[in-house]
């Protein structure tokens, strides 16, 4: 057998060899990926969390409006707690943050979210505070 | 002619379609989900009005458009997908 002969049985057995690879994924993916996208959806609309989240965001709600804040403030803040601990809102938090996954170079490159101007506005009054200290001394 | 087995080409169209049919359940249980929860809320004392725009909120967080632009770090649009 000649070299080129030898080099293009080669090729043909790595192409088949990469064929049965894609081949092996694909049959792994459709097997899987439904059934657990299905369980996710199970795990996140059942009847007794989102019956027991509902109570939690009303009680919030009331607590707050009980101890004398007004309605409006006391919605808004109510609609600050669901974001924050709804399933919803904790997996877009956490796609948010993690600024996504970088799919061709198109992440969030950049961006500055809200805990780092929490964070400047922190350490914006703790050097106040300690500038104030010193001028008292 | 492509390199890919037949039988790996065919298995496509239909992880396609199981994947829209799960994507509808997923829309359908995040809906009836939302249901549910207004009606708690105002069973535990919120008025009809703020529930539905809680209810409406949460619903809207489980959007798929929304959840694969924050993954994908862009506005998804399905014309992104097809180039003409």
């Amino acid at each position: 057998m000649s070299k080129d002969e030898d080099e293009t049985v080669k090729d043909v057995l790595d192409s088949k060899n990469d064929a049965q690879e894609v081949k092996e994924i694909l049959e792994a993916v459709s097997a899987t990926v439904p059934k657990l996208l299905n369980e996710i959806t199970e795990a996140l609309f059942s009847a007794e969390k989102s019956e027991a989240f509902g109570m939690a965001v009303a009680k919030f709600y009331k607590s707050m409006v009980d101890a004398g804040m007004n309605e409006e403030r006391a919605f808004e803040l109510t609609e600050k707690f669901m974001d924050s601990s709804s399933p919803g809102g904790m997996i877009s938090k956490v796609l948010g943050d993690s600024g996504g996954i970088n799919i061709g170079g198109h992440g969030h490159h950049g961006h500055r979210g809200s805990h780092d101007k929490d964070g400047d506005e922190i350490e914006k009054k703790i050097k106040e505070k300690i500038a104030r200290k010193f001028e008292d001394e | 002619m492509s390199d890919i087995p037949l039988g790996a080409i065919a298995r496509v169209p239909g992880l396609v379609i199981r994947l829209v049919f799960t994507a509808m359940r997923f829309k359908r249980r995040a809906k009836k989900s939302a249901k549910m929860l207004r009606r708690a809320m105002m069973k535990g004392g919120m008025s009809r009005e703020m529930a539905s725009q809680l209810a409406a909120r949460y619903e809207e967080s489980f959007s798929i458009r929304e959840l694969i632009g924050k993954t994908t770090g862009e506005e998804f649009h399905l014309s992104s997908f097809i180039p003409f």
